[in-house]
């Protein structure tokens, strides 16, 4: 009896001990290697705008926290459309800006970028931008904290998508007035489900309240480009991982040793506010 | 004339009866050896003639034949774990001789072998090669309530698990995809549940297994690094019998039985995580964790229902079945099969995986001589997701006719040799969206054919030299419906595309010849000197995007795009053996060069694209190592203590540059220990058996950034190149104890069956380490409150398990 009922006992000890079983997240302290500072430019023209860079420099890892990179103030950028160029103007925090040449669509844009004797070039064509076909609004009753109810809703967004052609699309959310950059999303329509010649895409940043503002934004873009958002979103939404087997950075159009892409893009713009 | 005509015939005549004669002075003994009390097959059993010093041993299918002259004989059958019998045979023509061996009390206790005959880790032709049987394989403490079989071979030298919880095992540098993972010859392509704690092979049903890391024999083709091979147990033929056990996380079932007694017997067993204790188990977690904070990684919420592992809930079932029809002296049927599902429950839906396989053999017994066995075999792995508005579909299908021969030649030589055609279907994906009509994405499917004939030999010389040489040919063919397709080596964009519309037209055709060797040079009976070569082509590969096999990666066949694998393994290690046979040694070292490794391209996230076959990239592979063995196996103490050293590299224009980079199965060290203490003659701890397991291996190759940057206002981390770092090493220590107490046993009155109960206690990670299977790079982002955090990227660990008890109560009757 007694050997049973200690059987008994240490069983029960040991059925209630779960917390093994759990996944734990532990902190670490890596020792990388100093791999030196990369350059990385941002760069864009968009339709009916000047073109715009930004250039900075890479941080080691373990680098103490900053809000702001250390950019490059003395580069020399020329963009031209073929027909005219231009030099752009550095106006502070890194950034250049265009004053002369629009994006149109149609053209192909090249920019040339000199720093401390390092030349740098890029190429991107401005595609037709992408039209919406419609979109709805789901509304439904959330509570806050304190108890009080509001109406939110649920966006879905259908883009025209012609199925005979392949086609890849960059999407912005800006909430408020505010861009959400780490929303950015880029689409190849040969990797989703294409309906009745649309894409169908919900608002992946946050579902909106009444009175609030939505502007959605989308363009058509080439491969590198869609290369590059569709790595950089992978990041920065955490799916690339270093437990993967194959994170990489966003591929650059400025070629190795560099971070950044070079787009010419032609967005269409559309306003919801329920 | 007429006289010369007759000396002719007359000499002739008497040349005849003379070769007649001689051919009289000689017979064979054959026959199949058998557990008494099952009635199953046993393999691997000696079979020794003193005076002649001849001996042979038994083959998969327990078949034995061994040639004698005429007279009397003395023949010792002997098989660890079993009774040796001696029988006398007087032989004056060919026998069928049945042995039926008992199981010896002391299951590990020495019963093998003549003192004239060194042990089989020196005289065996086998390097790289390791069998044991469930007897041996029970002796490793259980893990999280089960015997696991891959948990078993992990201890091996030179064979390592990816990480913890993670499917698949990884074989002197090898990829998890170069392993063919046999069930009674039925290959499975993930063996694996909840997603890798658990081995699809249930221990109640497995009668022994093999691994061989090297010198795979010719009969063995299609996967480039190693062959586990797994038999299951036969019905028994004279008795039932059974065991039930249920357990904090799984509980199983088993049961044999004779139909028909000594013509057709059945096995079945079956596993569940929903049985008995394993549903009581998932209740007391719940109501342990009411408010979820044992989660920690932000994810459901922390219920640990049902194993909750990734905020997922997660249950699986498999069941095995085995029909043995006798029937007749020559001709035996047998079926034996295979179901396993598993279920996992997340936020965003209900995901199922499992396979499903079938194996319909015949076997036939020509002469003495000639056996032959010829197979259908049916094996399928799909997965299921159902993720609300999208389900996702893929799957593979393998169908085998297999013939095969086995002739004993003499005594000490043996040719097996025969053919086998396999055709493969691939579905690769297909996402549909539920709310559109047409919404629906279909990766193209495609099919295969991977034929092969092969031919060995294994010949003893002297009793010092061994040969085991063989030939395999290979073909694979690419069949339709389907495109090939010429793609722009920049930008994977399609060039060009040719449609093929039937099953019959071939797209792509790959031949190789396969040979493989190995070599026993035994210096004296207690040393021996063995090198082995053998060349593999594997023509599937299987696609992963993360560190280890998932349920959802897929296999991918070779095509006009995507070249085979072709790997050359030289091995060559000493043997030898101390105090009589009771401590062994093994050391061993190997090179491997691969030819068609494969990998993504960096970047590629999602399988569902058209073009997948651009986005792999081929190069070479070397993996290189040293591994050493010290094993005492038998008596109350029994152990082994192993260790290996090696690096595995791969090289591709593609990735990281082109640069060698370690692969995600390169380990640089590893050390593996198990002990296991069963004191016998002590009459108060005669029924316990304790079990002690150490595991420490180098942390595998991750990559992880070196420095970060800004895009307006989001930080980036930036890599610099392919696995550079590693995880923290990993190590662990396990206790098992078993109780099972002959006092408790119990008899029924009906039948005098006799009920013997018994408790297994498992102490997994003892000392609770937590090993880290990935790193993930946090982005901090802005300080709370005010207080900006000291970097903008932090690393952090993810650990599966810590410190894991589980019992379970066993019922063998």
């Amino acid at each position: 009896m007694n050997k049973l009922l200690t059987a008994i006992l240490i069983l029960s000890v040991i059925s209630s001990c779960t917390k093994g079983m759990q996944e734990e997240l532990i902190p670490l302290n890596i020792n990388v290697n100093n791999i030196g500072s990369i350059t990385v430019i941002d760069s864009k023209i968009e339709m009916d705008s000047t073109a715009w860079v930004q250039i900075s420099y890479s941080e080691d890892i373990n680098a103490v926290f900053t809000l702001s990179p250390n950019y490059e103030t003395n580069a020399i950028i020329e963009i031209s459309d073929g027909i005219s160029s231009e030099q752009l103007t550095y106006i502070g925090e890194g950034v250049y800006k265009g004053s002369s040449i629009l994006g149109q669509v149609g053209n192909t844009y090249s920019i040339t970028i000199e720093i401390n004797g390092t030349i740098y070039n890029a190429l991107s064509t401005m595609l037709p931008p992408a039209t919406l076909r419609d979109i709805t609004l789901t509304p439904y009753e959330v509570a806050d904290k304190d108890g009080k109810s509001y109406t939110a809703y649920t966006e879905n967004w259908i883009v025209n998508d012609p199925s005979a052609t392949r086609n890849r699309y960059l999407f912005e959310w800006w909430t408020n007035g505010v861009h959400n950059e780490r929303m950015d999303w880029a689409i190849d329509d040969n990797r989703v489900v294409n309906a009745n010649e649309g894409l169908f895409l919900g608002n992946i940043t946050r579902d909106v309240y009444e009175g609030e503002t939505t502007t959605f934004r989308v363009a058509e873009i080439d491969k590198s480009t869609y290369d590059y958002f569709n790595m950089y979103e992978k990041i920065v939404r955490g799916i690339a991982s270093a437990g993967d087997q194959t994170p990489y950075n966003p591929v650059s159009s400025y070629g190795p040793g560099t971070v950044g892409n070079f787009r010419a893009v032609a967005f269409s713009s559309y306003i919801v506010v329920p | 004339m007429i006289i010369k005509i007759s000396k002719i015939f007359i000499l002739a005549f008497v040349f005849f009866i003379s070769i007649n004669a001689n051919s009289q002075s000689s017979f064979v003994l054959s026959g199949i050896v058998k557990d008494s009390v099952s009635g199953e097959t046993l393999s691997g059993v000696s079979i020794y003639e003193e005076s002649t010093k001849t001996g042979t041993s038994s083959d998969l299918n327990g078949y034995y034949s061994i040639s004698l002259t005429k007279g009397e004989h003395f023949l010792t059958f002997s098989f660890i774990g079993y009774i040796k019998q001696i029988k006398t045979i007087n032989l004056t023509k060919n026998v069928i001789l049945d042995i039926k061996l008992s199981s010896s009390e002391n299951q590990l206790e020495e019963v093998v072998v003549s003192n004239k005959k060194p042990d089989k880790n020196v005289t065996s032709t086998e390097i790289s090669i390791k069998k044991l049987n469930i007897e041996q394989i029970k002796r490793i403490p259980i893990v999280m309530g089960e015997t696991d079989i891959f948990k078993t071979i992990q201890m091996l030298p030179g064979i390592n698990s990816v990480a913890e919880g993670r499917a698949g095992f990884i074989v002197r540098g090898g990829g998890l995809d170069q392993n063919l993972i046999l069930m009674d010859e039925m290959p499975l392509f993930y063996a694996s549940h909840q997603r890798g704690l658990y081995s699809v092979f249930n221990a109640a049903a497995v009668s022994e297994m093999t691994i061989y890391k090297g010198g795979i024999p010719a009969r063995f083709g299609g996967r480039s690094s190693a062959v586990l091979d797994v038999k299951m147990t036969d019905g028994s033929f004279e008795n039932y019998s059974g065991e039930i056990s249920l357990g904090l996380i799984t509980s199983k079932f088993s049961f044999e039985a004779p139909i028909i007694k000594d013509k057709l017997s059945i096995f079945v067993a079956g596993r569940s995580t929903r049985w008995g204790f394993g549903y009581w188990y998932d209740q007391i977690s719940r109501n342990s964790d009411p408010n979820g904070k044992g989660d920690k990684s932000g994810g459901k919420g922390g219920t640990t229902g049902s194993l909750t592992f990734f905020q997922t809930e997660e249950r699986w079932f498999d069941y095995n079945t085995k029909l043995i029809w006798k029937i007749n002296d020559k001709n035996s049927l047998i079926f034996s099969g295979y179901y396993g599902k598993d279920f996992a429950y997340t936020a965003a839906g209900l995901t199922n995986w499992g396979n499903q396989a079938g194996h319909l053999k015949w076997s036939h017994i020509f002469n003495e001589k000639l056996i032959s066995n010829t197979s259908l075999i049916v094996s399928r792995y799909n997965t299921f997701g159902d993720g609300g508005q999208y389900q996702f579909y893929s799957g593979i299908g393998s169908y085998t006719f297999k013939h095969n021969f086995t002739y004993f030649a003499a005594n000490d030589a043996t040719w097996q040799f025969g053919l086998q055609s396999e055709y493969q279907d691939f579905n690769h994906g297909s996402l549909i969206d539920v709310t559109q009509d047409d919404g629906a994405k279909f990766m193209p499917p495609m099919q295969g054919l991977e034929s092969s004939l092969y031919s060995e030999y294994k010949k003893t010389f002297n009793e010092k030299f061994a040969v085991h040489l063989g030939l395999r040919l290979s073909m694979y063919n690419r069949l339709g419906s389907g495109h090939t397709t010429v793609f722009d080596e920049e930008t994977n964009e399609e060039i060009s595309q040719t449609e093929y519309s039937s099953f019959t037209d071939v797209m792509a055709t790959y031949i190789n010849p396969e040979p493989r060797a190995s070599l026993t040079y035994i210096v004296n009976k207690n040393n021996s000197i063995k090198a082995s070569y053998n060349r593999n082509a594997q023509y599937l590969r299987l696609m992963t995007l993360g560190s280890n096999i998932t349920w959802y990666d897929i296999w991918m066949p070779s095509t006009e795009n995507v070249e085979p694998m072709i790997t050359d393994q030289f091995a060559i290690g000493y043997f030898r053996n101390f105090f009589d046979n009771k401590i062994e040694l093994s050391t061993e070292a190997y090179y491997k060069y691969q030819n068609g490794v494969s990998d993504f391209e960096d970047g590629l996230h999602n399988y569902l694209v058209d073009n997948l076959e651009a986005y792999v990239a081929q190069g070479t592979g070397k993996s290189y190592g040293f591994e050493i063995s010290i094993e005492k196996p038998k008596g109350d103490f029994t152990g082994r203590i192993s260790y290996n050293i090696g690096e595995s590299l791969w090289e591709i224009d593609e990735i990281n540059q082109g640069r060698p980079y370690h692969n995600m199965f390169d380990i640089t060290h590893s050390l593996n220990s198990q002990f296991s203490y069963n004191p016998s003659k002590s009459k108060l701890f005669k029924d316990f058996t304790l079990s002690i397991n150490f595991v420490y291996y180098t942390g595998r190759p991750v990559t992880l950034p070196e420095s970060y940057y800004y895009i307006g206002n989001v930080s980036m981390p930036f890599w610099e190149a392919r696995n550079q770092y590693r995880l923290p090493d990993y190590h662990r220590m396990d206790i098992g104890i078993n109780y099972e107490p002959e006092s408790l046993s119990f008899k029924t009155k009906e039948n005098n069956r006799k009920f013997q109960p018994s408790i297994d206690i498992s102490l997994y990670n003892i000392y609770n380490r937590r090993n880290i299977f990935t790193i993930d790079m946090v982005n901090n982002g802005l300080g709370k409150d005010g207080v900006n955090p000291s970097s903008v990227f932090s690393a952090q660990g993810r650990s599966t398990f810590g410190f894991v008890p589980s019992f379970q109560f066993n019922l063998k009757f």
